[in-house]
């Protein structure tokens, strides 16, 4: 409890659980190349991971990664007031020199994030948005798996879905420009040296990850990725 | 030279403070911006109106006691300057300088630029001291200080105290204020028995006395008139984590 | 009154130790029952405040700073001068005292710089316990470095922050004892007055700075640690609010200002750009091993230095010095310079500036080599000039520096008033008329951290702890005589400000009682003086009120004491009719310009009493006596 109430403490659980859900997103964003494989492969991704064989320890992170976010919410939001407290104002003219965008919007691009990623659950997994588009509106495909594969590319073909996309990844990006490297800074990772290097490698890796995800839709717009 | 200013008033604490304009000419530019305020004052108390309340000590960019915010940057837009070193030939001639003081909840502003800041002084009585009492101790050279050592604790002993990396973080977090501390201490022999119980202490003192946390933003040490390091926080977080881990072990 | 200053006899080399060993103990049980005021968080009463709360007395500490950490001992750079012998160079205890007595040119008492030589060592070693980075070997030991005035190697140092250094480490320990709760710090509260009852210091006065009221604090004994005056030449290195007023409220008192005469000039400083700035940024003094100082031969030569050519150059310090030249002593150097621009060649806008020429330095060695030897000081003038000194020469000018004058103290470091302790700067004790750098960090931390901790104990063990309390009637007199004072000045609403009258001072005592002074320049200045000073109680304009944050008040109350304390310094300076050290008389001086001493009738400490407002105080001699150095004449040859 000593830990938590410590200032470095709450910014070390945030880093850690923040990394969790960076990881996460690495992972599926590795999931979502295979959309590049063709209807085949995607869909088989998608089955594979539901089958039951993985079923409890997909159940298990689950839980982790909620548990991470849930964490990582109410951290954040506890340090975004604790902060406010602590500078009310800081002036009417302020210049920055080295704080970012990036780091100078992290609770509200979490926000955002919170906000996309529940439309995003609504809609690719329960289905409850978008329902005409979703998997379960469609029929299986030739190998009897769920086909989404198909709901991935009307879905994306929607020029608002897909832009709403874009969007939030340009916010996952600006989150986790600063919160890559925030988060091993936090953790005391850097040394003398290592710092600017790491701090430019946290940058990249934000950057390369959002750039990831944002290429599914493109692929669909443009017509790479087609029925 | 003249130049427009704009700074701010403020009767007291509880008062509310608002900025003021005043015209300065005849200002030659090996003057610093603290003698452009004594001049103005000069003129001020003439005219029968209160001077604008400031505090500098040294002069020389030592003491830590001048503190203002100069164009939006604590301690004005030069890197590794002091408020009171900084020169009027840094201006354009005839610019508007807006000049107030220091922004952080902790530091309570007492009269115009004056602000309070013993929160700082708390977080050191926390434990940034090595427990050497006054008497005998060993000779100086009995434990030997490999050279790099002395010279990063050295470089994180520079600092002066003056709460620009608190007025400059968006969080008005003290922490390269703190990891200084821990820093020069720690990397010598005689401060590093205590390390894990002051990296604990000053750090949940920094908390107690409102300073926030800290979130990366690194504008501490972009206004740093000392030139620390925000590698000295990875340091503190690391002492931090360790002290953490023996605790609970 | 016969002065006292209770030196032990006996072999030099164990006095210390004697004394200590027969002074009077308090039992750690009742330490707690005394309480002990400490004004000033400098080295020497940051020391002392933490030294005496650790060992257990009521410690209160005041200072009109913002925090006890930031004290003008902070601004000291060169270093601090230790008798370890890490130079392997022949250093010992007795080469330091010796060094000592004959840079402050034999007007200092043995005993006690004899004493300030043995404790040097203790110090590092208690600096280097509580975390003070002195600079390193490769192999891990203290690095030392040469210094003016000495043969050997023996200053330690911190970079250029020596005195930050060792500041920030008494702080620290006090900050310590603060957490533990013996002691209490109290900043920016300003001491406007010493509470004496019954002929002994029994507390003080101060005003807070932020809300302007008066508060009294009781104590069993009051320790001075309060700094110098240098400040009273208005453009000095000292901090903008160094003052002397502490020191002067103590003479009011009752107690005695020794050689208040004897203040330092410093050579090498960065020169004003007017009579609006502050103060003066120090140089070290080591840039003149490979500059040339040099001024224009023609008056009032505005040509920029490098359109001057060779001939009409006037490289004095050479020409009037050939053996020393730039070298020469920073006495000596300081003079000249001052000479060649009231002679109307000085340079830069103000005309109060000498040349420091690397031009030659450059040539002969390169850029880097100069580079590797000053680079970081090249970059501060350059950082403050705006002038690139590899470029063009620097412009440097003296600037009153350091007070070795001031309270008078036995052995003990108490004053003649019983239960007042003056440490560091602000006693007039080790130095004599000219201080040795490194040497004024050195004995503000022997004081604090070694000697007033057990000698005060001598004076506490004969007192009843408590026995006086904030509501004593002296506390009230005292209280309304200083509120009357104060509004006195509020009351003036006359037409011109305090800075005025700071730089009209400080220009008096510039011109006629700095460098090189004279029976009538002196005469001048005691006749100015009281002008200025009855100029500045009928035509003072004050603005704000008295219960509120006022710095101008705070200026004006110190510049108030500084009038006062002016006259005696140069009442001091007439009277001693010698040259010695930092003092120099124009007409006692040998052919070649060096200080002429006079041991027959002036080898003595003048200490002088208050006898009240416009009277002239009474001068009281204590007689210098040398055992184990024998004084012989300072040449540079």
């Amino acid at each position: 409890m000593a830990f938590l109430s410590n200032p470095i403490g709450k910014k070390m659980l945030m880093a850690l659980t923040g990394i969790v859900l960076f990881l996460f997103l690495v992972a599926h964003l590795l999931g979502n190349t295979t959309v590049f494989g063709g209807q085949g492969w995607i869909n088989a991704y998608a089955e594979h991971i539901h089958s039951a064989m993985f079923a409890p320890p997909l159940w298990a992170a689950r839980v982790v990664l909620l548990a991470c976010l849930g964490l990582h919410i109410a951290l954040g939001t506890l340090l975004f007031l604790e902060n406010t407290k602590a500078a009310p104002t800081k002036g009417t003219f302020v210049t920055y020199k080295e704080a970012g965008l990036s780091s100078r919007t992290m609770f509200y691009t979490g926000l955002l994030i919170l906000a996309y990623l529940i439309y995003h659950l609504l809609h690719f997994t329960f289905h409850s948005v978008h329902a005409s588009i979703s998997v379960s509106a469609f029929p299986p495909d030739a190998q009897g798996r769920p086909d989404l594969f198909r709901s991935i590319a009307l879905s994306f073909q929607r020029p608002v879905i897909a832009g709403t996309y874009l969007l939030a990844m340009a916010v996952v990006c600006l989150h986790t420009f600063h919160g890559v490297f925030s988060s091993l800074q936090t953790l005391g990772l850097p040394g003398k040296a290592s710092l600017p290097v790491l701090k430019r490698a946290g940058q990249v890796l934000a950057t390369l990850l959002a750039a990831g995800f944002a290429l599914v839709p493109v692929a669909v717009l443009t017509g790479w990725i087609n029925l | 030279m003249r130049f427009h200013l704009k700074v701010w008033r403020q009767e007291g604490p509880e008062a509310p403070g608002r900025f003021f304009d005043y015209d300065v000419d005849d200002i030659i530019p090996e003057m610093s911006l603290l003698e452009m305020l004594d001049k103005l004052n000069e003129e001020l108390i003439k005219k029968g109106t209160p001077p604008i309340t400031f505090e500098s000590d040294c002069r020389e960019g030592i003491c830590g006691t001048c503190g203002m915010v100069v164009n939006g940057s604590a301690h004005g837009p030069q890197p590794k300057t002091t408020t009171c070193e900084i020169r009027m030939r840094h201006f354009q001639d005839g610019e508007a300088i807006t000049i107030e003081p220091f922004r952080a909840a902790v530091f309570p502003v007492q009269k115009d630029l004056i602000v309070e800041r013993a929160g700082l002084d708390k977080v050191i009585q926390a434990g940034g001291y090595t427990s050497a009492y006054t008497g005998t101790h060993a000779d100086a050279n009995a434990i030997l200080v490999p050279k790099d050592d002395q010279e990063y604790a050295m470089d994180a002993a520079a600092c002066i105290g003056c709460g620009a990396c608190v007025a400059a973080c968006p969080n008005s977090s003290a922490m390269l204020f703190v990891a200084a501390k821990i820093a020069h201490l720690g990397t010598l022999p005689q401060g590093k028995p205590e390390e894990a119980s002051r990296a604990l202490s000053m750090t949940e003192a920094m908390q107690e006395e409102g300073f926030g946390a800290c979130s990366n933003h690194f504008e501490c040490q972009a206004v740093c008139p000392k030139g620390i390091r925000v590698e000295t926080i990875a340091r503190l977080n690391r002492a931090f984590l360790k002290a953490s881990l023996k605790r609970l072990a | 009154m016969t002065l006292d200053g209770k030196v032990p006899s006996g072999p030099i080399e164990t006095r210390w130790a004697r004394h200590r060993d027969h002074l009077r103990l308090i039992s750690p049980a009742n330490k707690r029952r005394y309480t002990v005021i400490v004004v000033g968080t400098g080295l020497g009463g940051g020391s002392a405040s933490a030294t005496l709360a650790q060992l257990g007395y009521n410690v209160l500490a005041f200072c009109y700073q913002d925090s006890a950490r930031r004290a003008h001992s902070i601004a000291a750079q060169g270093g601090i001068n230790a008798a370890k012998n890490y130079g392997g160079d022949g250093d010992s205890v007795y080469r330091l005292f010796y060094e000592t007595v004959k840079g402050g040119d034999f007007r200092s008492r043995e005993s006690n710089v004899y004493r300030l030589a043995e404790l040097s060592g203790n110090i590092i070693d208690q600096c280097v316990a509580q975390g003070v980075p002195f600079q390193r070997e490769y192999s891990g030991e203290l690095s030392t470095r040469s210094f003016g005035g000495a043969l050997v190697s023996r200053t330690l140092f911190c970079r250029g922050q020596t005195g930050q250094q060792l500041l920030l480490g008494c702080y620290q320990a006090m900050m310590r004892q603060v957490s533990e709760g013996s002691l209490k710090v109290f900043p920016k509260k300003e001491m406007l007055d010493l509470v004496v009852v019954d002929g002994e210091a029994k507390g003080i006065l101060v005003r807070d700075l932020t809300t302007g009221e008066y508060e009294a604090y009781a104590a069993d004994a009051v320790v001075i640690a309060t700094g110098g005056y240098a400040s009273v030449f208005n453009l000095s290195t000292n901090a903008v609010g160094s003052n002397v007023g502490a020191i002067m409220r103590c003479y009011k008192k009752g107690a005695l200002m020794a050689n208040p005469c004897y203040t330092q000039i410093h050579p090498t400083c960065i020169p004003f750009a007017g009579w609006f700035q502050s103060k003066l940024i120090l140089m070290s003094e080591s840039l003149r091993n490979d500059g040339r100082v040099w001024v224009p031969k023609k008056k009032g030569d505005k040509r920029p230095p490098h359109e001057i050519p060779e001939s009409d150059r006037d490289y004095y310090l050479e020409r009037k010095y050939p053996s020393y030249g730039n070298l020469a002593p920073r006495d000596i150097s300081s003079r000249a310079a001052k000479e060649a621009c009231d002679d109307g060649r000085g340079v830069g806008p103000s005309g109060y500036a000498v040349y420091l020429d690397f031009r030659d330095a450059i040539q002969r060695h390169g850029r880097k080599v100069i580079e590797e030897r000053y680079g970081n000081l090249f970059e501060l003038y350059e950082h403050i000039m705006g002038e690139d000194p590899y470029a063009q020469p620097m412009k440097i000018y003296p600037a009153s520096h350091y007070a070795m004058g001031g309270l008078w103290v036995d052995y003990n470091l108490m004053s003649n008033i019983p239960g007042l302790f003056v440490i560091g700067e602000a006693n007039f004790s080790d130095h004599g008329a000219n201080r040795l750098g490194a040497s004024a960090l050195m004995q503000g931390l022997a004081d604090g951290y070694f000697v007033l901790p057990y000698t005060i104990g001598d004076y506490l063990a004969t007192t009843q702890p408590g026995k006086v309390k904030p509501d004593n009637q002296e506390f009230k007199k005292v209280k309304e005589d200083d509120e009357a004072r104060v509004n006195r000045l509020l009351s003036i609403k006359g037409s011109r400000t305090v800075l005025d009258f700071r730089i009209e001072l400080g220009r008096l005592l510039w011109e006629n009682v700095g460098m090189a002074r004279s029976e009538e320049t002196l005469t001048k200045a005691l006749e100015e003086i009281p002008r200025i000073r009855e100029a500045f109680w009928s035509d003072l304009k004050l603005t704000g009120s008295e219960k509120d944050l006022n710095q101008q008040l705070e200026r004006a109350w110190r510049l108030s004491e500084a009038l006062d304390f002016a006259e005696i310094l140069t009442l001091d300076a007439r009277e001693r009719r010698e040259s010695c050290g930092a003092h120099f008389r124009v007409e006692h001086q040998t052919p070649d310009g060096e200080a002429l001493r006079n041991d027959a009738e002036y080898s003595y400490v003048a200490a002088w009493e208050y006898k009240g407002e416009g009277e002239k105080p009474a001068m009281h001699k204590e007689p210098l006596t040398f055992e184990v150095v024998q004084p012989t004449v300072r040449s540079y040859k």
